[in-house]
């Protein structure tokens, strides 16, 4: 289980990587329209299309790391009153939820794109993009998550239980 | 009892116990909207829940959020605050209220490239709070002072809450942005008059350090400010002349910072990988609170509750104005548990119909909608300006609250004049090149 976890910590990690590189794309994709825009007056066509892909990429990928790292936010004013075990109890239960959710949300995603595969769906614009291929970067980040829900909350469950924590501590607290 | 009612009320009760038991906000907005959808109507919730994400997320205009939020993390890492303050403590030591006016102006301008108000607030307060302990200014004074001039980081643009309003209500980001401007002035301006009126009611509450500036000396500090003038320049001078659209500006605003940071000698290979990993811890929790406020209120528009709402509220024939009033209770009320941003898009898919059918322009609701988000920054007991505060400062809570108190009150003037004066927000988005 201790490896099982440490793999799940990883692949977040790699997500969130791969989610700041998104970034730096969209920058330089940008920067690259507007000098061309300016210098040339025309345009590489491809700056808007691919910038929305990769924003759509870069927050999916990088859920998983904003949650290990407690960048979500949450209400704690009522929540905080509360000891420790109820604590561990309501944090439990809201990593199964959102495994729940997240588990649905990367299926309906995963069928989506399937959907986009078959029917060899394009985007409308000069560079006939296969739809397909920016969707399947959501399917991985809603995995991601929800295996980093599912971590949470075994996690937790063994916090519950008095039982020794496994893999490297996590952040999962979040602030309002 | 009416069916859309209990089906509310239902959802409300599932909302705020979601809330309350500590579940993530992002989450809540998801887990109520599938709820609603999936029990109360015969469309397949997990179906719309997909193409809501995609159709939300592969956005053009949603792009400049990462870069804009990157920018401000950038800068929030080099010493631009420090080099402000310098920059502009000479100009204003004369008037009445002295150095605090630079806390405004500072926060005002750092508002203006960085587009947070906890990152405005914290990088002046690391600055200007301990000069103003060493010259003896009142601690209530200064430290009220930045709770409030660090809330301009929302209105004046670029805003990170303008994106996220402009995305969900399908509102011209950069029209937004330019809208912000006047009331950012005004709200400036406010703080301002209310801090010279302290100063000459009891010149003791910022004692003079009987230093002296010769024109000279004020000219030669003077390019300390000069960078941040020219960022601004770039990134709202290309968006109001219709030369770049606020996504490219953005990208403009990051090469700048990281020119800026470069040149100052603050960029290092560490400083750029926090930089870009706090953008991105920062834009994802934002995502995620989008996509859910996307489902969110596409539940609310099938189960017919904004409509029924509007209908109820039309009933009561109710003035624009007396609408505005009820609604700036509401969202102080809510100010006090969630953080403004949250609240923003949680009320957006009901209260965006009520307000534009009671003749109120949907880019004069964003920045009404911004200047609420401000006040909730400073409203006890969730205002995270008055955490940021309490960090910086080591106070009590509340003697920070009771610092910020007068802002507060400043900004709802602000928000009474844009209210009575709508055209103080319109007029520069309507002399937009290309408006």
């Amino acid at each position: 289980m201790r490896k099982l976890f440490r793999i799940i910590d990883r692949a977040g990690n790699v997500g969130g990587m791969c989610s700041a590189a998104c970034i730096l794309l969209m920058t330089a994709l940008i920067l690259l329209e507007t000098a061309v825009r300016i210098t040339m007056g025309s345009s590489i066509f491809i700056a808007e299309e691919y910038s929305a892909y990769l924003m759509a990429n870069f927050v999916m990928l990088g859920m998983a790391f904003t949650l290990k790292q407690g960048g979500h936010i949450k209400v704690t004013l009522l929540y905080s009153r509360f000891g420790e075990r109820p604590r561990h109890l309501l944090r439990f239960l809201a990593c199964l939820l959102g495994a729940f959710m997240f588990g649905l949300l990367t299926w309906q995603l995963f069928v989506l794109t399937a959907d986009s595969w078959e029917t060899k769906q394009q985007s409308m614009n000069i560079t006939k993009t296969l739809i397909f291929i920016p969707q399947s970067g959501l399917v991985a980040g809603g995995l991601l998550m929800t295996l980093q829900f599912v971590a949470e909350a075994f996690r937790e469950a063994q916090a519950l239980f008095g039982a020794e924590i496994e893999a490297e501590p996590t952040r999962v607290e979040g602030s309002d | 009892m009416d069916p859309i009612l209990w089906k509310s009320i239902v959802l409300g009760v599932v909302f705020f116990a979601l809330l309350g038991g500590g579940v993530w906000i992002g989450l809540t907005l998801f887990l109520v909207a599938g709820m609603g959808i999936h029990f109360f109507t015969p469309i397949p919730a997990g179906k719309v829940l997909a193409t809501i994400t995609w159709n939300t997320l592969d956005s053009w205009p949603l792009s400049c959020l990462p870069l804009f939020i990157f920018m401000g993390e950038l800068l929030f890492r080099t010493r631009i605050s420090k080099e402000l303050f310098e920059g502009l403590a000479p100009w204003v030591r004369w008037l009445p209220g002295r150095l605090l006016h630079a806390n405004v102006l500072g926060c005002a301008l750092f508002a203006a490239i960085s587009g947070s108000s906890a990152a405005t607030c914290a990088t002046m307060a690391k600055v200007t709070l301990p000069e103003f302990e060493r010259l003896g200014y009142d601690r209530r004074l200064a430290i009220g002072s930045l709770a409030g001039s660090g809330t301009l980081g929302f209105l004046i643009p670029p805003s990170i809450i303008m994106v996220i309003y402009g995305v969900l209500a399908d509102v011209s980001i950069g029209k937004l942005f330019m809208a912000g401007i006047l009331p950012g002035i005004l709200a400036a301006g406010l703080y301002m008059g209310y801090l010279a009126l302290r100063g000459v009611i009891n010149p003791a509450v910022t004692p003079d350090d009987h230093k002296t500036y010769t024109m000279a000396d004020k000219i030669r500090l003077l390019p300390k400010v000069v960078p941040v003038m020219l960022l601004i320049l770039l990134v709202l001078g290309t968006i109001y002349t219709g030369w770049a659209t606020p996504t490219e500006a953005s990208a403009i605003g990051v090469l700048g910072s990281l020119l800026l940071g470069a040149f100052s000698g603050a960029l290092t290979r560490e400083s750029f990988l926090e930089s870009l990993l706090g953008a991105t811890k920062t834009t994802v929790m934002m995502g995620l609170i989008i996509i859910g406020a996307a489902y969110f209120s596409t539940a609310m528009g099938y189960l017919g509750i904004p409509r029924q709402l509007a209908l109820f509220v039309a009933g009561l024939k109710l003035s624009p104005y007396a609408l505005i009033a009820v609604l700036t209770v509401l969202y102080i009320f809510l100010g006090c548990f969630l953080d403004g941003g949250s609240i923003i898009v949680i009320t957006l898919p009901i209260c965006l119909p009520l307000v534009t059918a009671s003749g109120f322009s949907p880019v004069w609701f964003g920045v009404y909608l911004v200047i609420m988000a401000e006040l909730c920054q400073i409203t006890p007991p969730v205002g995270f300006n008055l955490f940021v505060l309490q960090k910086e400062t080591n106070k009590e809570i509340s003697f920070i609250v009771r610092s910020a108190m007068p802002f507060f009150g400043l900004l709802l003037i602000a928000l009474a004049i844009i209210t009575v004066f709508p055209g103080i927000v319109l007029w520069l988005p309507g002399r937009m090149f290309g408006a």
